[in-house]
């Protein structure tokens, strides 16, 4: 280990976070392999640590014998301060290796409050951050995740972004690259044929035009480049690279436990839910394969937790097959299955009560919205009694802590709305009073937390203005007024970083240099509460003379040209547009497997989509 | 089911593990590698796992021990050949066995700290360290509970100089060794030791490596 290094472990907290080393973590010597891949989460070791995705494509590149793909993650403040001082410049967690000496970089986008903290790893790690300043192949600065939909607003900074799963794609910019690295072919030479391949999008190859009003009047192709990008899916998730291990931290991270994906997309159709539209069409794992995956990763990392993941498990067609094959191992080796995001009224109580599905923690559940229209706007398929009966069925199975979550500045939301989500806090609390089998003697507690809405691209809400930080501090009082002398619980969040959220989950290109000077004045960790400091934010919007309610506040005509209208992830903007005129009239639409909305990404699956099996 | 003592050593990267970590790290180990541990019946079942004292953060040890207790017929090479399979790299284990001593029958340590540093010749730093403990004290604080309320001891390093030894060695490297207390009722931390050490003689190490190398119960003899 680096001397420098051992000199500063001892001055920080939880040294364990920067030291690697962890069990099933991957060595190999840097000089033997032609791809350095450094892997980054720009944001702490234990949140970076719980995401599934990093560890698919850290083995998934750890496989090839020509690369080596290291973690990187954000030092806390204080490793941050120490690292400056003793000149120990941003390394891998694998073998130290400098983020300067890494081939590509490349960043996963999983949130917009993290772009600051991507532009602050590559300067802690010796790299420009600016994508024209880096001139040479070398550190290339890639892109990934669900913020990729829409890049813009960090174009400057990335030479390029995959869309969509990055399995495939993955492996075809690696191969891209070793070709044009081994003859010592320069960046643009890359960056042009990279252009060509399918998923990979290289901002530096489109210039975006603007009208006199601020909205953009085209976006061109340059260099050949293709008109649109569209995002790439994989087809079997049963043949699909999957890992059979992860690497198993020393210390405690967030999600501390073995995770299996059941599958991608969602049925369901929420019009606020950008996950939902964005790794669609449906793509199901067969029950023996999730079965033997999961299985293979609890032995190799010893965990006593393994969590079914997806975006709606209660959706997954074979979740009682899964579960029955399950239960047999996992119990002998006292192993706890984890459903995250379950509907427990979809299952049988025997099944409920041998799983010990209830969780200590008590029960959570999102309705979303506290009116029916407002339910039905938003097409969040889900009626007052529905939510009542579970309720009642939780209290039966001896729950006494409820937690909902709500919205708040919903499309056509109305004050009215905002009153009905207490309305049904109190209903909840009225059931489990009338409740004959309720738990005896102990009291109940209904947490209701809400949140404020964000407008994100690829939803049929895309178009929507967010309500103002006024308009939704309004709603949060109200909301406060109406619970008020109630058993209700509400937690609500600061408008803010929402604001922020809003702006740059819909922003085009101009962002970038707001975000280059947030950098500059030290901007990082912003989706911590204990650095973003909002004044400086709004100060360098006004800086630069951007208006941020121009991206947050604003509706968006259905024919303006939106910065991500060169990207497609599959979704029909007709289809957006007619479930958006939907949500005006409160009608829902069925979910998938009642009738096909033909949103259009079984297109990118050669037609197939699971729902419709 | 029977008591099996597991000798280990925790090295290199695995030094900035809490004990805690350890603790978890042990228990995944031994889910891996399928050993038949025997485990409480009470509401919320546990396997029993008992490690000797916690090293300090930044500390190796050579020879830490953990108690399991089995069930079964597993023998102890078969214990040791499964659980090496599944270590992480820089925690190594060196033998299973019967117990032989109680845990608290431990009451002493014996620590390596080796100093790595270029400003005098290492034989001159060797001497300077000797000499130091020559002084009539060599007070050094650390915080205690009186009650509930935190006050600050002294202890005098005076008394524990014994088998005190500072050797120069290749590249102005000095190694010195020394037997602190380490029962459950009264240990003295090796860092405010070597701490003492350090400033007493003005040295400021490029690099410090301090090692736990043996545990010992009353009569001097080995722990484990």
């Amino acid at each position: 280990m680096d001397a420098a290094l051992e000199r500063i472990l001892p001055l920080v907290q939880k040294p364990g976070r920067y030291i690697g080393g962890e069990l099933n973590s991957v060595t190999k010597d840097p000089a033997s392999v032609d791809l350095h891949f450094a892997f980054c989460f720009p944001d702490t070791y234990e949140i970076g640590m719980s995401h599934l995705g990093i560890k698919i494509l850290y083995y998934l590149i750890n496989q090839r014998e020509d690369a080596f793909c290291e973690r990187v993650f954000t030092p806390w403040v204080d490793m941050e301060e120490q690292m400056r001082e003793h000149g120990l410049p941003l390394y891998g967690l694998e073998s130290g290796t400098p983020l300067y000496d890494f081939d590509i970089i490349g960043f996963t986008l999983q949130y917009e409050m993290s772009f600051t903290t991507c532009l602050h790893m590559l300067e802690l790690g010796g790299v420009p951050v600016l994508a024209r300043e880096r001139q040479e192949l070398k550190n290339l600065v890639v892109g990934g995740g669900p913020c990729a939909c829409n890049p813009e607003p960090i174009a400057d900074f990335f030479d390029l972004f995959m869309l969509g799963d990055g399995e495939e794609v993955m492996m075809d910019l690696l191969d891209l690259y070793k070709e044009y690295k081994l003859r010592g072919a320069g960046k643009e030479e890359f960056l042009d044929a990279a252009a060509q391949v399918p998923g990979i999008y290289v901002p530096s190859r489109y210039e975006v035009t603007y009208k006199d009003d601020g909205t953009i009047d085209a976006v061109t192709p340059l260099r050949g480049a293709p008109a649109t990008v569209v995002k790439r899916v994989v087809r079997d998730l049963d043949t699909a690279f999957y890992p059979d291990k992860f690497p198993v931290p020393y210390i405690e991270i967030v999600h501390d436990r073995a995770v299996e994906e059941l599958y991608r997309g969602c049925i369901r159709g929420c019009r606020f839910c950008q996950a939902g539209f964005l790794y669609r069409p449906i793509r199901e794992k067969s029950p023996e394969v999730a079965e033997q995956q999961a299985r293979r990763i609890c032995e190799s990392t010893g965990y006593d937790e393994v969590s079914l993941i997806s975006l709606s498990t209660s959706d997954y067609t074979n979740i009682q097959p899964l579960l029955n094959a399950m239960t047999g191992w996992t119990e002998e080796a006292k192993i706890n299955i984890a459903l995250p995001s379950l509907r427990i009224d979809s299952f049988d109580e025997e099944l409920v009560e041998k799983l010990n599905l209830i969780r200590k923690s008590g029960l959570t559940f999102a309705p979303e919205a506290g009116s029916q229209r407002l339910r039905d706007a938003i097409n969040k398929n889900l009626t007052e009694e529905e939510i009542l009966d579970t309720v009642n069925l939780a209290f039966r199975y001896g729950w006494t802590t409820v937690k909902l979550y709500f919205m708040l500045g919903l499309p056509t939301e109305t004050m009215e709305d905002v009153d009905a989500i207490a309305e049904l806090g109190k209903k909840v609390i009225s059931a489990y009073y009338s409740n004959p089998d309720r738990p005896k003697g102990r009291g109940l507690t209904v947490n209701v937390s809400a949140s404020s809405f964000v407008p994100k691209p690829f939803t049929p809400f895309q178009w929507e203005p967010q309500d103002t930080r006024e308009q939704l501090a309004e709603k949060q009082a109200r909301l406060r007024d109406a619970a008020y002398k109630t058993k209700l619980h509400v937690s609500s969040h600061k408008t803010d970083t929402i604001f922020l959220e809003a702006v740059l989950a819909r922003g085009d290109r101009r962002l970038g240099e707001v975000l280059y000077r947030l950098h500059k004045k030290g901007c990082r960790l912003d989706a911590w509460q204990d650095f973003f400091d909002n004044d400086v934010w709004l100060a360098t919007f006004a800086e630069c003379g951007i208006d941020p309610e121009f991206y947050a506040n604003r509706r968006r005509p259905y024919d303006e040209v939106l910065p991500w209208d060169h990207l497609d992830c599959g979704i029909r903007k007709e289809f957006l547009i007619r479930e958006a005129e939907r949500a005006k009239e409160s009608k829902t639409t069925p979910h998938c497997r009642i009738q096909c909305a033909a949103c259009g990404a079984d297109r990118l699956n050669g037609g197939d989509c699971h729902a419709r099996r | 089911m029977r008591d099996v003592r597991i000798r280990f050593s925790k090295t290199g990267v695995a030094k900035y593990i809490s004990h805690l970590d350890l603790m978890r790290c042990f228990s995944r180990a031994f889910v891996r590698a399928k050993i038949p541990l025997w485990y409480t019946e009470g509401f919320n079942p546990r396997p029993y796992l008992n490690f000797t004292s916690p090293l300090s953060l930044g500390v190796e040890g050579l020879r830490e021990c953990v108690d399991i207790r089995v069930e079964g017929d597993i023998t102890d090479g078969e214990i040791v050949a499964r659980l090496s399979a599944v270590m992480p790299p820089d925690i190594a284990i060196g033998s299973a066995a019967p117990p032989n001593h109680k845990m608290n029958a431990i009451e002493a340590s014996r620590y390596a700290f080796t100093i790595e540093q270029h400003a005098v010749p290492a034989e001159e730093l060797a001497e300077a360290l000797r000499k130091n403990t020559e002084r009539p004290h060599l007070p050094v604080y650390k915080m205690a509970k009186r009650g509930k309320e935190k006050v600050q001891k002294e202890i005098d390093l005076k008394e524990y100089l014994a088998d005190f030894s500072a050797e120069a060695g290749e590249n102005g490297t000095v190694t010195v060794r020394v037997t602190l207390p380490s029962s459950p009722q009264f240990g003295v931390n090796p860092k405010l030791f070597i701490d003492r050490f350090l400033t007493d003689t003005g040295t400021v190490p490029d690099r410090l490596r301090m090692v736990r190398e043996e545990l010992f119960v009353s009569d001097g003899q080995p722990f484990c």
